[in-house]
């Protein structure tokens, strides 16, 4: 019976010691690291992107008004399986609060972003639907600008630790001329074990 | 040493048990070989399934990592890409906790391996099995036209060719550190044990020279490098071609000799430097054929003299050790041809053979394993010792059962790979028209897609087999076509070619 207590006690312990959810101030958070890209990496290196972007001057448009920007293709050349659009959603939102971009949903590398552009032409002619709300002829934007862009990575040992090394690399093309008008690369660096791969 | 014989009755109720799990295992790898090597893949996944816990729960994945890569590459084969991903993916999560495998778990895990023998270890797969996990889950991403998560797939293949060298190292330090550990009488036999000229002849003598193995010049799955450098060929990402060129350069130069290969490393450097162009080349088809069974492991056992310390003295005792041999087992020995439609027959060519990979990544590991095959043995007879003087004949007998029974090599290894690969270049022919045939008899035709870059990956396990054919987009734009082809019933020269998924 002594036995069977101290098995209750010990597994009332261990639950206790359980971890609990709680909620992380994104701004605030100091918790462990991993070797993988999180979205602090992500906050922190589209915070710098922009703010590199917006300083360069490369956004200011001498005529005046927003310029119109389309997303091009980001590549993860990581070893992870990462969804660069969190790195991109990002980028747009700062930008477009700057009032100096605007990002078109119009047209994209593997089509449109949002369908809906080109469906909701497809009501021109319909009986059903008032005409005067139904988008017009020639009235969809095309861009100006085009971000691209590559998140590499690369490992190495140093000393008995593992150095993982993401380098994300943008680029903000003028697509009248093809030239690039911004480029910037930010580094983030993290040292940990070497017991496994990095993934 | 008295605790140590009250824990040998322990160990004997876990000699039984580990004995059943061993012979289950075997029957286990038997069912998985004989519905292999008749190209029944499903059958061949489904005698792997993993046995529950227990409690009745799932294992965790580093508790059946064996299964779980036999089972992948058997629903890869089949045609179902996405069950595949999806194993592969589990059993990079079992690499990863068995990596990474706490201290108390680790040291239990080297104690059941030093007091029993290394197959009583979870399964820790080779270096070349790791970077093989993650190129057929690049094929296979591919094959579902997703070209994004094969480029983590093959860039995760690189970084694990990088890592083993240092893994090598860190392996014979780690055995060098754990018998330090040990008291001070087991440390000393094993050390002295594995310093003598006696035991190095016994080991000549009985296993062969590790040195007069055919190895590679550094670790290399030739053909993992080789599917990497083609994949960055083909991409037209800024950087890949210099990326392409390294790994086709590298591999070129390990197979001296084979022509496809030196034309591929010839074509990325010329691409890499600009003085080639990509539209001059026109459609380009290769073909990489996985001929065969992979070699599997047999048990060597023989006596080494070892140098026991007990008490004061120093006595010299014949124990036996038992080693895993890599012996090759089957290629298929009628050769592939290819003839397009102009009539000419192009052979594709060897690269890659699976033994040489395995003995060039043995004989970096041999001396841990050696290492812990001695301080097996030298436990083991210490322990006979003390038994016997503490015990008399009961105990010697005893403990002579316990280290007979428990004497064992690891033979686990994964079968699902071949003996060796073959490779073949080709512009695609006008008639998009290529017909495989096996020995002169025709396996079947295949109609090409028109991509500029296709890849005709085919894998037959042996001549009972059909080919198993991948029809892949190098650039992953496309999603591809699985094949069976059965070769020509009697009188039908075109063959038989019946589709498994797409």
């Amino acid at each position: 019976m002594r036995l069977l207590l101290i098995l209750l006690a010990s597994l009332t312990l261990l639950a206790g010691c359980a971890t609990t959810p709680r909620y992380v101030d994104p701004a605030n958070d100091d918790g462990p690291v991993s070797m993988a890209l999180d979205y602090r990496d992500f906050e922190n290196a589209a915070g710098r992107a922009v703010d590199s972007m917006l300083e360069s001057g490369a956004v200011d448009n001498p005529n005046g008004g927003r310029y119109v920007m389309v997303v091009s293709r980001i590549v993860n050349d990581t070893m992870q399986r990462l969804d660069t659009d969190q790195l991109v959603k990002k980028i747009r939102v700062d930008l477009l609060r700057s009032g100096r971009v605007v990002t078109t949903t119009a047209v994209g590398i593997d089509g449109a972003e949002d369908e809906m552009n080109m469906l909701s032409r497809t009501l021109r002619d319909s009986d059903e639907f008032d005409q005067r709300g139904v988008q017009k002829k020639g009235t969809l934007q095309a861009p100006d600008l085009s971000l691209s862009g590559k998140i590499l990575q690369r490992n190495r040992k140093v000393g008995r630790e593992q150095q993982v090394e993401y380098y994300v690399q943008l680029s903000l093309t003028d697509l009248a001329s093809g030239l690039a008008l911004w480029e910037d690369e930010t580094q983030v660096i993290k040292r940990g074990s070497n017991a496994s791969v990095s993934w | 040493m008295t605790h140590t014989i009250k824990a040998l009755a322990v160990a004997t109720l876990a000699v039984g048990l580990s004995g059943c799990a061993a012979h289950q295992q075997r029957s286990q790898m038997e069912a998985f070989n004989a519905a292999w090597v008749q190209g029944d893949y499903l059958g061949a996944a489904a005698t792997m399934e993993a046995k529950a816990t227990l409690t009745g729960g799932d294992k965790a994945e580093d508790k059946q990592l064996l299964e779980l890569l036999h089972q992948a590459e058997a629903h890869r084969l089949a045609g179902d890409t996405a069950t595949a991903i999806s194993l592969y993916d589990r059993a990079e999560t079992g690499m990863k906790l068995d990596d990474t495998t706490g201290l108390a778990a680790g040291l239990l895990e080297g104690g059941k391996a030093v007091l029993l023998n290394d197959a009583e270890s979870d399964y820790t797969p080779m270096l070349a099995e790791t970077v093989l996990v993650n190129t057929y889950k690049g094929l296979a991403f591919l094959q579902q036209g997703n070209r994004d998560y094969a480029r983590i797939e093959f860039n995760r293949a690189d970084d694990r060719t990088r890592r083993a060298v240092e893994t090598f190292a860190k392996e014979i330090t780690a055995q060098q550190e754990a018998m330090a550990e040990e008291a001070e009488a087991e440390q000393q036999s094993i050390q002295q044990s594995l310093e003598s000229d006696a035991l190095q002849e016994s080991i000549a003598a009985n296993y062969g020279e590790t040195s007069q193995w055919s190895v590679y010049p550094e670790f290399i799955v030739p053909s993992a490098t080789y599917l990497h450098g083609l994949f960055f060929l083909a991409s037209g990402e800024t950087g890949d071609l210099e990326r392409a060129a390294t790994s086709l350069k590298r591999v070129a130069e390990m197979t001296p000799g084979n022509r496809a290969l030196a034309a591929d490393a010839e074509l990325a450097t010329a691409l890499a430097a600009g003085k080639a162009k990509r539209e001059a080349l026109g459609d380009r088809v290769w073909v990489i054929y996985e001929n065969g069974l992979g070699p599997v492991a047999e048990e060597t056992r023989f006596d080494v003299p070892l140098l026991l310390f007990h008490g004061n003295t120093t006595s010299p005792a014949y124990t036996g050790i038992a080693l895993p041999r890599y012996a090759n087992r089957q290629a298929v020995s009628e050769p592939l041809t290819l003839r397009d439609g102009s009539g000419e027959t192009i052979t594709p060519e060897a690269f890659s053979a699976m033994g040489k990979v395995i003995h060039t990544e043995m004989q970096a590991r041999f001396p841990a394993v050696l290492g812990r095959a001695v301080a097996s043995a030298a436990i083991k007879a210490l322990i006979q010792t003390a038994a016997a003087e503490e015990m008399g004949a009961v105990g010697q007998l005893g403990t002579a059962l316990f280290a007979a029974a428990t004497t064992q090599a690891d033979l686990r290894s994964w079968q699902a790979i071949p003996d060796h690969w073959e490779v073949a270049r080709l512009a695609r022919p006008d008639s998009g028209r290529l017909t495989l045939a096996a020995g002169g008899t025709a396996l079947g035709e295949l109609s090409l897609p028109d991509w500029p870059y296709t890849l005709v990956y085919v894998k037959r396990p042996s001549a009972q087999s059909p080919a198993q054919v991948s029809l892949i987009d190098l650039q992953g734009e496309h999603g591809g076509e699985q094949l069976s082809l059965h070769g020509a019933p009697s009188g039908d020269e075109a063959g038989e070619l019946v589709a498994d998924a797409s």
